[in-house]
């Protein structure tokens, strides 16, 4: 009897878990909802929410604890396939997908389908070209797979690197959302706020490692899903009258670009971008007669303050322009780091804005075609070779459930970014329709509220009291957490929205602690410095690391170095010109070497670093570097600056394997087991997955 | 001995075949039309100019048929082949 229970709970086992969990989710939002109206203050909501999704984490990790090694890194290998499919979906959706997706699409209307393009797209080639080779080859992380094929301890400790810095990148900009979320929601201070979520992230990890991931990512997509799917609904259905997931808007799209046409071409948004093309060429002068410049403002800003004082102006006016005096760059060099910022966002606003529906037509740099297709490019390279979506399928039952797992996966990422262009419709309609116009003093309450967190700001620059569209600047990661308050709904809905952005984040940055954490313990520490390390020891040094590297990941997130989108691009790049190149030539091409991997590795990785670092930045204090940005090479923006190191990578690594020695014997057998799912002529009936090269556990 | 080998590379070749005409749908769909938008969005397809509306909502129903596509093809080649894991 008990052992038919067993059999029964892990046939339905999953599916139970996921559906009990989401009626439990819903059942939960109710009563707070009902206690909301009975007078619960909003801020126990946030921290009922906050606690709820930590507790979920702590729970599973807690149930699923192991001291096994298979078990920590891949799940004992025996996850089916939609449910590994599901967890890696929400391994998947980030907070760069669950805020910043929206946002894109929000701030550059068709530009930003390149981040729904890249990100399923990269599905494809992670279906045909990587996800069941892996499989096959069935061991724990991406260098055990690149040591395998070509050999060495150098390729090990190369891709070991590549691997960490792109999750690492990856994984700060997840803590910067749940930093940005719990600002807004629960009024921690953002630090506060970065560490609380971390330390639920590392509860789970901690114990349960792979498969304690499994199920929390399961609970998580629930979470996720609804919070993503409720929000809008109720909005487009306030706009539209139409009750379900607003999946077809394009009626709405219509009435957006007729209004955005309209309102773009009035006198007063003409005028207003007039001024700050102004303001733009007055800032140019400025930074080109640097360091005078910066004594004549501070002259000049004195001279007003003194003269404010003497004819008895407001007070207010004056303490504002103090504080500006205040606000001064100190250096010439920190005043033309500042003042190139504000030139830039100068020159963004003096533009005429296109609509939603134009592409390419960013009339201020004429590459946007280039970058469009630049950015699609390093997107997909890199979903398919970022290392926590590529673990996942290594702890799958076979090479057939991979390839099925991966489709389950996509499908239930699609579910999610089907709806991501609504957010961007229905809030911008809501924008043009009820900011745009309304006097300054008496601004909608959501804008009120995420102005006071500095993500929203009204710059009146021609003091008519009135907000031109010109005039408002909304940070990207705004527009999906906002949704809720834009739509009048009660507060509960918003904490519910937190929540789900808050399991996106956690989630993913927990996938990524478990991939920097196994190059770390099982790449560097057990197969280079200590190869007779014992299984426990192993997951205690794999443990303290994930701390370690959560503490370091947490103290730089709380810097805020870029926005999401910014760094999210960056480790897509980052990660597809250092590992892309060596994965796949290594299933597909017998002839690729270890010299050309290596040489490929490190050209791919020197060329992309070099990009971002001289197109992002103009200077980097802490290491004593200033002025090193460069003009972008054909228009290219730094998010895609994969588009250079890829080639590049591939290029080289098959240029140097064809100048140097044809791979071993060795090697070439591997490609060839490689290949079949089953080895014809092992002729045993083998187990399932017992005839892959080098298990030994 | 032999034979095996040649039934080996034989369900390679159909391997390397699948893989080759779905990545070039894969990439007709991804650049060459991402390229094209703008002379595409001369069309409407549900209400959406036709540019517009691949990015947004074609390539999320055609990715994942793809893999679908893959997956039920090369479970079955597997099988075909007597390959297949057991």
């Amino acid at each position: 009897m008990r052992n038919r229970l067993r059999l029964l709970l892990g046939a339905y086992g999953p599916a139970l878990f996921v559906s009990l969990f989401a009626v439990g989710f819903v059942v939960t939002v109710l009563v707070l909802g009902w206690l909301e109206s009975r007078g619960l203050d909003q801020r126990w909501i946030g921290y009922i929410f906050l606690f709820l999704t930590l507790l979920v984490f702590a729970l599973v990790g807690l149930f699923t604890r192991t001291s096994d090694v298979a078990e920590y890194f891949v799940a004992g290998r025996r996850v089916p396939a939609m449910y590994a499919g599901m967890s890696a979906g929400t391994d998947w959706l980030s907070a760069a997908s669950f805020i910043g997706l929206a946002g894109a699409l929000y701030q550059s209307g068709y530009q930003g389908l390149a981040f729904v393009i890249g990100w399923t797209g990269g599905y494809v080639l992670l279906a045909l070209l990587l996800a069941p080779y892996l499989r096959k080859f069935g061991q724990y992380t991406l260098p055990d797979f690149l040591v395998a094929r070509y050999g060495g301890h150098t390729i090990r400790l190369l891709s070991a690197f590549a691997v960490m810095i792109a999750s690492l990148i990856y994984v700060i900009a997840q803590v910067y959302g749940v930093g940005l979320i719990t600002s807004r929601f629960i009024t921690l201070q953002f630090e506060i706020g970065v560490y609380l979520g971390l330390a639920g992230v590392l509860v789970c990890s901690f114990l349960g490692g792979m498969r304690a991931l499994m199920h929390a990512q399961a609970a998580q997509y629930v979470i996720l899903l609804i919070a993503y799917v409720t929000p809008i609904t109720i909005l487009a259905f306030e706009q539209t009258g139409v009750p379900a997931p607003p999946v077809l808007y394009a009626q709405t799209m219509q009435r957006l670009v007729s209004l955005e046409q309209e309102v773009f071409n009035r006198p007063e948004e003409v005028a207003v971008r007039r001024m700050y093309a102004e303001r733009a060429k007055v800032l140019e002068n400025r930074i080109a007669s640097l360091p005078e410049s910066l004594n004549v403002e501070r002259r000049a800003i004195s001279e007003r303050i003194e003269r404010m004082k003497a004819t008895d102006a407001p007070v207010r006016d004056i303490v504002k322009l103090e504080r500006e005096r205040r606000a001064m760059p100190e250096t010439a060099r920190a005043a033309h780091a500042d003042w190139r910022n504000e030139l830039k966002d100068a020159r963004h606003r003096s533009v005429t804005p296109v609509d939603d529906l134009q592409a390419f037509a960013l009339p201020e740099d004429a590459s946007s075609r280039a970058n469009f297709l630049a950015l699609i490019f390093c997107l997909t390279i890199g979903t398919a070779s970022l290392p926590h979506l590529l673990m996942r399928y290594y702890s799958i039952a076979s090479v057939s459930q991979a390839r099925r797992s991966v489709f389950w996966s996509l499908l239930f990422v699609v579910l999610v970014y089907l709806l991501a262009p609504a957010y961007a419709i229905f809030v911008k309609l809501e924008v043009l329709q009820h900011l745009v116009g309304v006097p300054v003093e008496s601004l909608p309450s959501w804008v009120v509220a995420w102005t006071r967190i500095g993500l929203i700001s009204i710059d009146d620059i021609n003091h008519d009291y009135l907000v031109q569209w010109a005039e408002i600047s909304i940070s990207p990661d705004v527009i999906v957490l906002a949704t809720p308050e834009i739509a009048g709904l009660p507060y509960v809905i918003s904490g519910m929205v937190a929540a789900g952005g808050l399991a996106a984040a956690l989630s993913t940055a927990e996938g990524l602690l478990l991939s920097i954490t196994a190059a770390l313990s099982h790449d560097i520490y057990f197969k280079m410095l200590r190869p007779d390390a014992s299984s426990s020891w192993r997951l205690i040094v794999s443990k303290s690391v994930m701390v370690g590297v959560a503490i370091v990941a947490a103290a730089v997130a709380v810097q805020r170095p870029a926005s999401l989108v910014d760094m999210v691009a960056w480790a897509f790049s980052l990660a597809g010109a250092g590992l892309f190149p060596a994965l796949v030539l290594g299933v597909f091409w017998p002839r690729a070497n270890r010299q050309g991997a290596i040489a490929g590795i490190v050209t791919g990785l020197a060329v992309t670093i070099y990009y971002i670092v001289r197109v992002r930045f103009d200077s980097i204090p802490w290491l004593g570097w200033y002025g090193i940005g460069m003009d972008p090479w054909f228009g290219i923006e730094a998010a895609a600056a994969g588009v250079f190191g890829v080639p590049a990578g591939f290029i080289v690594n098959m240029l140097v394997s064809l100048l140097t020695k044809p791979p071993s014997m060795e090697s070439l057998q591997f490609i060839e087991r490689l290949r079949y799912p089953r080895i014809l002529y092992n002729r045993e009936s083998t187990p399932r997955g017992d005839t892959e090269p080098g298990r030994h556990v | 001995m032999s034979e095996i080998i040649q039934q080996q590379r034989a369900y390679w070749r159909k391997t390397m075949a699948v893989t080759l005409s779905l990545l070039l749908i894969w990439f007709l769909v991804t650049f060459v039309a991402s390229y094209f938008s703008q002379w595409l969005n001369q069309w409407t397809f549900l209400g959406l100019p036709l540019g517009y509306f691949i990015g947004a909502q074609g390539v999320l129903f055609i990715y994942p048929m793809l893999i679908g596509v893959y997956a039920l093809w090369m479970n079955r080649l597997d099988r075909q082949f007597g390959v297949e894991e057991q």
